[in-house]
């Protein structure tokens, strides 16, 4: 019935010849990948937390402004937002680099979700832990970062880390940039050798990295919920 | 055991009103609170009880009145709220501790984040505070590993260690199961027999019997009734007073 060839598969899609003396742009794209990953992680969780403190202090046109700012984050899609900053501000004279770009548009995106999950975090302790922290004297700032903060991250644990393992998938939009990251690596090749087997292995590092961080999150949602 | 009460005020309440919404939950209190005293605060649920107590140091706004800690105005803006707070302490009815920390880490806290102390001293004095209220073996339990009763008592300890000069109860036993009750209590009396300054909601009878130096009852945000424990419970003036400690008993 079904008529293939394991050996043209394997001729296809997982053909070594082909990523013979390839390896190397490979993993310096994979390098560029967990780059702009890592930098742009870092920056929208701190960000985000800052987001969602200013947003529980309510103050109605900070407030005002940050739901704006969520919403316009929620209706535009990446790549445009990664076009815009890239292709539209130089007009303006603001010129970014790519890896600058890429940071930039991903940070600014994530850092409205990350903010959102944070706010429900902090929102979701106790209010008798503040009110406690405030009793023994501690100031604003204090009782963030001594009581409030370190519990928020437990709560928002397993939603950050999903948030986390959306950044590194969208490092991949940077294949419209002029930088070469793992996603642009593997096309380069694939051109060049008129054969897909470098996607194919672009794809198995992607999984490599994002199959241990989804089984993070997993076992965190688990213990999560056996605490409840 | 009859303890010395000093006249020398810790806290003065003048004209004290709160309003949820349209709802008048304090009318006008005023009172004073003298150095030594132990003050029970008792009454029907929703007399007041709580938002009086949290209103003193100002964990809940009042809407008008002063509230002075020794010379030092607590409602207002011209003191430091904070610099205020670490000398009231306060114990909550759910306990409060700090789940993330262990026993030991909660009492330690602000001693060393708010006055500065060094993490070695800090240390010292929140395992005497632990061995004091009966849990040094306790130290690195984190709260979920504690009884309610436990949980309490390391408030207590927590409180302590900032060296208040007045210690505000917020209905400290009412989560606890009634074996546990006592262990809480005997820690309380044994702080009022040492001249701590105390104002505790709380509808112990017992406990007040023996420990309050006073008694206030506070029903639909008044105080009806300011006398000694012995005078309030035994001889009350107020029809309403009769009424609820009858239900009490």
């Amino acid at each position: 019935m079904l008529d293939f060839d394991i050996n043209e598969i394997k001729h296809i899609f997982f053909n070594m010849e082909v990523m013979e003396g390839q390896w190397g742009l490979l993993f310096s794209g994979l390098w560029v990948t967990v780059k702009i990953a890592a930098v742009s992680i870092i920056f929208s969780t701190i960000l985000g937390l800052l987001v969602a403190i200013v947003r529980i202090q309510n103050n109605s046109a900070y407030n005002l402004l940050l739901i704006a700012y969520l919403e316009f984050c929620r209706a535009t899609p990446i790549v445009v937002a990664l076009i815009v900053v890239y292709f539209g501000l130089p007009f303006l004279n603001i010129t970014f680099s790519p890896f600058q770009s890429a940071v930039i548009v991903i940070v600014f995106v994530h850092t409205a979700y990350i903010g959102e999950a944070f706010r429900s975090g902090i929102l979701a302790i106790n209010k008798s832990q503040n009110e406690a922290a405030q009793s023994l004297g501690l100031n604003q700032i204090q009782t963030y970062q001594y009581i409030l903060v370190p519990q928020a991250f437990r709560i928002v644990l397993p939603t950050l880390a999903n948030q986390w393992t959306g950044i590194i998938k969208d490092t991949s939009i940077c294949t419209i940039l002029a930088i070469t990251e793992l996603l642009k690596a593997a096309q380069i090749i694939a051109a060049w050798k008129a054969n897909p087997t470098p996607l194919v292995m672009s794809t198995l590092m992607y999984l490599l990295i994002l199959i241990p961080l989804t089984i993070f999150t997993m076992r965190l949602e688990k213990n999560a919920r056996i605490k409840k | 055991m009859k303890k010395k009460i000093h006249s020398e005020a810790i806290l003065r309440i003048i004209g004290l009103n709160k309003y949820f919404g349209e709802e008048h939950i304090l009318k006008s209190i005023s009172t004073t609170i003298k150095k030594g005293e132990v003050v029970a605060i008792m009454g029907p649920s929703g007399g007041g009880k709580s938002t009086f107590i949290r209103c003193i140091n100002r964990i809940e706004e009042p809407t008008t009145g002063q509230v002075y800690f020794g010379d030092l105005e607590v409602t207002g803006s011209k003191n430091k709220i904070c610099d205020i707070r670490r000398d009231i302490g306060m114990v909550f009815q759910n306990f409060a501790l700090f789940p993330h920390l262990t026993a030991l880490e909660n009492i330690m806290l602000a001693p060393t984040k708010v006055k500065k102390i060094s993490k070695e001293k800090a240390k010292l004095k929140a395992m005497a505070l632990l061995k004091r209220v009966g849990l040094e073996d306790k130290a690195n339990s984190f709260p979920e590993q504690l009884s309610g009763g436990q949980q309490q008592r390391v408030a207590i300890a927590r409180s302590l260690a900032m060296d208040p000069t007045i210690l505000l109860f917020d209905e400290p036993t009412s989560a606890l199961d009634p074996e546990m009750v006592r262990e809480v209590l005997d820690v309380m009396v044994s702080l009022a027999e040492e001249g701590m300054t105390m104002v505790v909601v709380s509808h112990e009878i017992n406990f007040i019997k023996e420990a309050a130096s006073r008694v206030l009852v506070l029903v639909n945000g008044e105080i009806i009734e300011d006398g000694s424990s012995k005078q309030v419970i035994e001889k009350p003036s107020h029809q309403r007073t009769k009424e609820f400690l009858g239900n009490l008993l």
